[in-house]
């Protein structure tokens, strides 16, 4: 084939016209390319601005926080209104998995006024997480001081996601407070705030011990707090990690209870239950328990049904006795979880029978 | 080696092409009538789908990222993924005319397989959902590639089974064809999505 | 003026890209667990192949027969990244919830299956009008279905919340595989039905006159 039939050739013909489609559609999206080209900047404000539901102007600020149960990713100042927007993966979801959410903090002179919104990003391992709802994420908005508690919240069918979500914003609001508006919250205040979970309005004394041992009055400006244990103690299928002294008035006679705040085993797919017992010393030797809260727990999807707490209320301790699910301490529908709670107020009690404080010279504490 | 249980677990099972992401229906419900041409497609498919993955993928990373012509994407793959099935044909029916009889007939089919271009599509852009810690490389890439092709025809010939036993009972006329075949698929993706409830 | 009447009618009704050839399906199967989403995708390939048909029948006598599929597929690529450009930039929510679904557009076979059955062979305008009655008729299709699967799957539609009862089914892939089934076993029946009555009809009015010819 000569090369002047090649020219002719059908093949020639073919090729000159892919090759010019191919050149044609090349240059238009190269022209439309440098046109429409969306920029990483451009990107990351559509993405603020579709949690924020308006157009705002940022300024990525530093994180160097580190809070217990959540980590922060990210977290940006807006400009506009001085909010702050934080990304934010709390832990302690469903399987061990964590929820990462964009938490909007509504800030105004200084103070954190509310959660303006709560965005889920991403999860992991949380199956559940389809479960949680609009009017779950809408009830941050009522923002009161207190952290967040996901079981006295709305219920969605997924407990531990949604405690997941609780940890993320809980953690935003105090890293919040902590590194931009300079509010610290000290130990001691975040002792008062667990220990009125157990006693309400009734006005307590907190003691724990001072670098001497002897009593030392905790108030909410306290910034190093010592209880009256200092390291973990294994007792029973439990973990005692903290006990102090709660000293109140009650018709003009003067109580003093033990709280201690212990870690039960053997709850569902082998999770904890952490609870705070809060017991007196009687005359004759026993406790004599005054409420069981719980405080956290880890694994137990079906917490939200434990409602038997108040059967704890009143009961007596002493050596040889021990709360069990056959005895009628046990909620249907969380078995498991409630053994973990029976360990934890079977551990704290026995720890507190062998260890009651006497360095002082107060009396029983009997009512 | 979670990464490796992860991808298959993802690809087979839990993102299953066809009952979960709906891509190669098409082939899903035209060569499902009988259970060997559903075979033949399925193997044939995955191995379109390893192959353009192993050849788009370093091209895109190597090539198309670092000259910034990421946005020519779709026209690149299209043609690679139509050239290596006419090259595929060429070379199976010069070395295996037996294999060419079997597969030969779905070859030219594959080009318009949205489970091809998918898959190509699918592994360079964010699949941290699937590999966690790990991060995308050509062996991830193209594992996944195998993979998602297996989960595709583990379902063809799951579904060809259905319909050769439904070819025995009459159906109204209005419901023969494509809408039982339809009602057939929306029970497997039901017992699939079993499935998405496995989180590692 | 028949002529494109026909078109359209094909391209709407007898010859209905979903519900009668089946055509597209992954996209459909895909997307129309939110009528939002599955109306975007519909109006994208309403453009997409309108363009496509146009160009394709502009070059119809320049492109030698033997490499007419990769210009098409060319053509098509083109028009899609095009459009992915474009809906990234002005339509960024439509851009994420089409997700894989608008590069996939591409193979499609709707669009190469018109630029092989239709756009070749006709004029510029047939071809354009035959572009947006298949979209159209694609899109009615889509939406249609997509306003099923959302109300019923997520009790809202197009995103608005209407209802707290929800089958959480519909809105996964197997329950988009039944509303479609269901979808397209009524409409053929529906026009099947409507094909006798008429085809009854001209029979009536063809023998009425044969009679009155007769008297």
């Amino acid at each position: 084939m000569t090369a002047k039939q090649f020219f002719k050739s059908t093949t020639f013909k073919c090729l000159i016209t892919l090759l010019c489609v191919l050149l044609i559609s090349g240059i238009f999206l190269t022209v439309m390319n440098s046109l429409l080209k969306v920029t990483d900047e451009e990107k990351f404000n559509r993405a603020i601005n579709k949690i924020y539901g308006k157009s705002v102007t940022t300024e990525a600020i530093a994180i160097d926080y580190t809070a217990q149960k959540a980590t922060i990713d990210e977290a940006y100042r807006v400009k506009d209104d001085g909010n702050y927007l934080i990304k934010a993966t709390g832990t302690g979801g469903f399987d061990s998995g964590t929820v990462t959410c964009w938490v909007v903090v509504a800030v105004k002179n200084g103070a954190i006024t509310g959660i303006d919104k709560v965005v889920i990003d991403s999860n992991k391992a949380q199956s559940y997480i389809g479960n949680i709802n609009n009017k779950f994420l809408s009830e941050f908005s009522s923002y009161d001081g207190e952290p967040f508690d996901a079981l006295s919240m709305t219920k969605t069918g997924a407990t531990m996601s949604a405690r997941a979500i609780c940890n993320a914003v809980n953690a935003s609001i105090d890293y919040v407070n902590e590194k931009w508006l300079g509010n610290v919250t000290t130990a001691g205040t975040k002792l008062v705030n667990a220990l009125a979970k157990l006693y309400g309005e009734t006005q307590i004394s907190i003691y724990g011990v001072d670098e001497n041992g002897a009593d030392m009055l905790i108030t909410e400006e306290t910034e190093t707090v010592t209880g009256f244990i200092t390291a973990p103690v294994t007792q029973g299928n439990a973990t005692v990690s903290e006990m102090y002294k709660v000293v109140f008035t009650e018709n003009d006679t003067e109580v003093v209870q033990y709280v201690l705040t212990s870690t039960g085993t053997g709850g569902f797919e082998k999770g904890t239950v952490t609870c705070m017992t809060a017991a007196s010393a009687q005359a004759d030797g026993t406790l004599k328990i005054f409420k069981v809260i719980i405080t956290d727990n880890e694994g137990q999807s079906y917490i939200g049904k434990i409602n038997h707490l108040d059967k704890y209320t009143g009961a007596i301790f002493s050596d040889g006795i021990e709360f069990t699910t056959t005895d009628g301490y046990v909620s249907t529908g969380a078995t498991m979880s409630s053994t973990a709670i029976n360990n934890a107020v079977n551990g704290a009690l026995s720890y507190l029978l062998g260890n009651i404080p006497t360095n002082d010279n107060q009396e029983g504490g009997d009512e | 080696m979670a990464t490796f249980i992860a991808i298959v677990l993802s690809a087979v099972l839990t993102n299953n092409f066809i009952t979960a992401k709906t891509y190669g229906i098409c082939p899903f419900l035209g060569v499902s009538k009988k259970t060997s041409s559903a075979a033949g497609m399925g193997i044939a498919v995955t191995l379109v789908m390893v192959l353009a993955t192993l050849v788009t993928y370093p091209i895109y990373t190597y090539v198309m990222v670092p000259l910034e012509i990421e946005f020519l994407e779709i026209i690149f793959f299209i043609f690679i993924i139509a050239s290596l099935v006419q090259m595929l044909e060429k070379i199976i029916q010069k070395l295996s005319p037996t294999l060419y009889g079997a597969m030969g007939i779905y070859l030219p089919l594959i080009t318009t397989n949205c489970a091809v271009l998918g898959v190509t599509e699918l592994v360079i852009g964010d699949m941290s959902a699937v590999l966690g810690e790990a991060s995308m490389n050509i062996g991830w890439a193209t594992l996944y590639a195998l993979f998602a092709g297996l989960g595709f025809t583990l379902v063809m010939i799951i579904m060809s089974g259905m319909r050769e036993r439904i070819n025995y009972y009459k159906t109204p006329k209005a419901i023969a064809g494509f809408p039982i075949a339809m009602v057939t698929a929306s029970f497997i993706c039901m017992a699939f999505y079993v499935f998405s409830l496995i989180s590692l | 003026m028949n002529k494109y009447k026909k078109i359209t009618l094909d391209g709407l009704i007898y010859q209905n890209p979903t519900f009668m050839l089946v055509l597209g399906t992954c996209p459909t199967l895909g997307l129309i667990s939110s009528a939002f989403s599955a109306m975007g995708m519909g109006l994208t390939v309403v453009v997409v192949l309108t363009l496509s048909n146009i160009i394709i029948s502009a070059l119809r006598k320049v492109i030698p027969n033997e490499v007419r599929i990769p210009c098409y597929i060319v053509v098509i690529a083109t028009l899609v990244t095009f459009a992915r450009m474009f809906l990234e930039k002005f339509v960024p929510d439509l851009y994420d919830s089409l997700g894989g679904f608008l590069a996939l557009i591409v193979v499609n076979c709707i669009i190469l299956g018109r630029a092989e059955a239709f756009a070749n062979k006709h004029t510029v305008v047939e071809s354009a009008v035959d572009g947006i009655a298949n979209g159209l008729g694609f899109t009615i299709a889509l939406t249609l279905m997509g306003i099923i699967c959302e109300f019923f799957g997520k009790g809202s539609l197009f995103g608005l919340q209407i209802m707290e009862f929800k089958i959480g089914m519909l809105a996964k892939p197997a329950g988009t595989f039944l509303v479609y089934g269901i979808c397209i076993a009524l409409f053929v029946y529906i026009v099947d039905g409507f094909e006798r009555s008429r085809r009854v009809k001209a029979n009536k009015l063809a023998r009425e006159n044969m009679l009155k010819e007769a008297a």
